[in-house]
């Protein structure tokens, strides 16, 4: 040691409150006393004598310590301030900035609820219909709930009965206190709404149902035509009954219900009422939520229908085969109208098809029976009217529905719920660009938390090795230039180039949808997070080693490509990069792509992997050296790290990059985290018309309506029941 | 001719200033140059020029950066460097005039006493 040391140390003694000023100050001092010392050594002094003449050159060391003291010690208050600040904001603060975008991205509550944040925008009722008594756990409770507050109300009450019907299983054979239960939810129904044949329907079904057993006739087929134009033959229904005084009643409950003028069922009312009710979405969270509550309706009484349908076809084939054929025809009568008022009231595409689908099995055992009863006639007349219905269902389904290169504009949403309806219109882009900001922001918040944590580990590497009683690490300040670069070279400049990337080529009307390209993305967005993890640890350990030079610490060499050895390794891993591409050529496990390198949309370089294809061999190899470079150098870097001299600016780097990163979390999370928001709420604001789902209408967005308005045509057309009578 | 301990000190802030107006320089350097222009009438003790140096900084009238020494002179050795910023050159401009009205005011006095 030389002299000077003790001397600086007394001098900077009362800056010891702040480590690294005082080795910064002293670092300056020690500067100034070499290069006076050389200049004594210089003139012809001794190293001793030369150490001592700089030494009382630079005045009383008692009274420049306390001159020192005097001239630093506001910046040691502001110092010491920032410093306590620092640590007790800055990781809570960039937690909070996660926090904030989860909840901004809409993800506070459960996706199948409806979020306590509606209520700021709706009235305590509107809210009460959406989700009937807070207390209410089940979907059957709140829909008590909601009809024991509105008990006058149709469509509460009816709701309530359908869930009451599928939750309690009143379906299917039933018994005595079941349909007792039942009766007893649809007579109040119909009390409620005494126009609407839903209620007489379901007793119907009900009460046949739960008196029948359903089989096939081993005897007897019927023809239907098949999706693919073709006629297919299906056997015909035959039912054993139980109890006949109770299929008659169901009997007579069908006719009751085919005379009523309106067919409607509640859970569809309902789901149009809270459709009304449902704030404008303002993120794809939302547009989700709104989509979950839209799928989440429930129609048992579908199957139902179905079933009641066939007991009844069966139960006429019976008829027919004792030789009542009045009575047959006349079960043929009520079926086919029982098939056209639900079709032509359908609201939604399953109602519909429901409807057709009974409406053909109709048809197609009306002409068998009518072969039994010898009318050939009328059976070719049923048949034909089967045929056409098939072959009007099958001109449909060929119809134009967005080709290929339409759906790979989807985006993922639509990708997914649109079932490909003929004649199924609509704007794609908006809900497709909410998409991409949305998924770019769950990569944001990914990176954020990958940083996050990295703090949080050094944070506690720190803590632990200060519980050691080991050297204390120094905090310090890098300086406000470096942080500039490692915000700008980190942060803005990965994400400025991918964002700009994102623009250009991804969002626009002409671009495929996350649906075709969700696998490139994800790809992408974890190679970006990867440039901005590798850069930011990277500069910042940098930053941190120059300032630990400044301030006089022990650091090791930094690697630079002009050392020559790291370029050993990168030839090598090239050399045997190509030549394990030429031997896999050679032996034929890989055939080079001659397509061009650049697509629009890089599919090609990556091997199409939206395609579901692996990432191309090339790709594949370029990629693994690179990895394997950096990682060569990576770890060359921490072991050295880990020598002994090293201790002191390993620990002080452990603990100088807490706040770097943190920083950057919050400076990121919020601008990115706001820019992306932004851009998806706009987006998803624009999502509206036939772009939104909507299950109550979609039969309104298609061509399918036509079946509809043939089954409203026929239904116009009938004969109305008991007017013969 | 020795000056006084105040004159000295009063002179630090007007002097280091007009010296980082044309380069920035490190604390020995100041030290030299004022010396050898001075002709070391001027002589100061040369850690008095520190804590000056430091209380500048810190009312941001100057600003520092670590930089390496040129090769030939102290390999490997680091210097901190010294450079006005445009609040030290506004304040050295108004230091400059009021030292030009203070010794107009005391020559006069001087002459006429």
């Amino acid at each position: 040691m030389k002299d000077y040391d003790k001397l600086i140390a007394r001098l900077t003694d009362r800056l010891s409150v702040d480590p690294e000023l005082q080795m910064d100050v002293a670092q300056e001092l020690r500067a100034h006393l070499d290069d006076s010392a050389a200049e004594f050594r210089e003139a012809g002094l001794t190293e001793e004598q030369a150490e001592t003449q700089a030494a009382k050159a630079l005045g009383d060391p008692d009274e420049l310590s306390g001159q020192l003291w005097s001239a630093n010690r506001t910046r040691l208050r502001i110092r010491g301030l920032l410093r306590w600040t620092a640590r007790i904001t800055l990781i809570p603060a960039a937690i909070g900035v996660i926090v904030c975008l989860l909840l901004s991205m809409g993800v506070r509550e459960n996706m199948f609820t409806i979020p306590e944040s509606w209520a700021d925008e709706l009235t305590e009722e509107q809210m009460y219909i959406l989700r009937g008594d807070p207390a209410a756990e089940t979907p059957l409770e709140q829909a008590k709930s909601i009809t024991d507050r509105w008990p006058k109300n149709p469509v509460y009450f009816g709701d309530y009965a359908v869930w009451a019907i599928a939750k309690e299983k009143l379906r299917g054979q039933l018994s005595d206190a079941k349909l007792k239960r039942l009766q007893e939810l649809l007579s109040k129904g119909e009390k409620l709404d005494p126009d609407n044949a839903f209620y007489n329907f379901m007793r119907a079904a009900a009460l046949i149902n739960s008196t029948c057993e359903l089989k096939d006739d081993e005897l007897l087929t019927y023809l239907v035509i098949n999706s693919r134009g073709e006629v297919q033959q299906k056997p015909c229904y035959t039912v054993a009954i139980e109890n006949e005084k109770i299929f008659r009643q169901g009997l007579a409950e069908l006719r009751a219900g085919l005379k009523k003028p309106r067919l409607a069922i509640p859970s569809i009312e309902m789901l149009k009422i809270r459709e009304a009710i449902i704030p404008k979405p303002r993120n794809v969270t939302d547009i989700l939520r709104r989509t979950a509550i839209e799928v989440s309706v429930l129609l048992p009484s579908l199957n139902d229908y179905r079933n009641l349908n066939k007991a009844v076809l069966g139960y006429a084939l019976a008829e027919a085969r004792k030789g009542n054929s009045g009575e047959a025809l006349q079960l043929v009568q009520y079926l086919e109208q029982f098939a056209n008022h639900t079709g032509a009231n359908s609201s939604c595409l399953i109602e519909l098809l429901v409807a057709h689908a009974n409406y053909n099995l109709v048809m197609g055992h009306a002409a068998q029976m009518c072969k039994v009863l010898g009318e050939d006639d009328l059976g070719q007349e049923f048949q034909a009217r089967c045929k056409e219905s098939g072959a009007f269902f099958n001109e449909l389904r060929k119809r134009p529905r967005g080709d290929a290169s339409e759906l790979r504009g989807a985006g993922m949403y639509w990708g997914l719920f649109m079932p490909g309806l003929p004649g199924y219109t609509m704007n794609f882009e908006p809900m497709r660009t909410a998409e991409q900001f949305w998924i770019n922001e769950f990569g944001l918040l990914a990176l954020l938390m990958g940083l996050t944590l990295l703090a949080l580990l050094m944070g506690g590497v720190t803590l632990l090795e200060f519980l050691r009683r080991s050297d204390r690490p120094v905090l310090m300040f890098v300086g406000g230039d470096r942080m500039a670069k490692i915000c700008f070279y980190g942060i803005v400049l990965p994400i400025g180039i991918y964002a700009a990337y994102v623009y250009f080529f991804t969002i626009g009307p002409d671009v495929y949808g996350l649906n075709v390209t969700v696998g490139r993305v994800i790809l992408e967005l974890i190679f970006v997070g990867a440039i901005i993890c590798v850069t930011l640890v990277g500069m910042s350990y940098s930053a941190i080693r120059r300032r630990a030079v400044e301030l006089g610490l022990t650091v090791p060499e930094p690697l630079t490509l002009r050392r020559r050895w790291i370029m050993w390794p990168m030839a090598g891993l090239l050399t045997l990069g190509v030549l394990a591409y030429l031997t896999a050529w050679w032996t034929g496990h890989i055939q080079p792509s001659n397509r061009p390198c650049w697509s629009p949309y890089f599919n090609d370089l990556v091997g199409g992997i939206s395609n579901s294809r692996f990432p191309s061999p090339e790709a594949i190899m370029i990629g693994a050296i690179i990895f394997i470079f950096l990682l060569i150098w990576g770890v060359r870097e921490l072991v050295g790290l880990f020598k002994a001299p090293y201790r002191q600016f390993r620990r002080s780097l452990y603990r100088n990059i807490v706040p770097i990163l943190a920083a950057a979390v919050i400076v990121v999370g919020i601008i990115c985290g706001f820019v992306l928001n932004r851009a998806e709420t706009a987006a998803a604001k624009r999502v509206t018309g036939n772009a939104m789902m909507s299950f109550a209408t979609e039969l309104e967005r298609c061509d399918y309506r036509e079946i509809r308005d043939r089954f409203a045509a026929r239904q116009a057309e009938q004969k109305p029941i008991g007017s013969d009578e | 001719m020795d000056f006084s301990n105040d004159l000295i000190r009063g002179s630090v802030v007007p002097i280091v200033l007009s010296l980082l107006k044309d380069k920035p320089m490190y604390g020995y350097e100041m030290v030299k140059v004022v010396n050898a222009r001075t002709g070391g009438k001027l002589e100061w003790k040369e850690g008095t020029l520190y804590p000056a140096l430091h209380r500048l900084a810190g009312t941001g009238l100057i600003s520092a950066k670590w930089v390496a020494a040129p090769k030939g002179e102290a390999p490997g050795r680091k210097r901190k460097y010294y450079s006005i910023t445009r609040k030290g050159l506004r304040e050295l401009a108004r230091r400059t005039e009021e030292w030009a009205q203070f010794s107009l005011a005391v020559d006069t006095m001087l002459s006429l006493g």
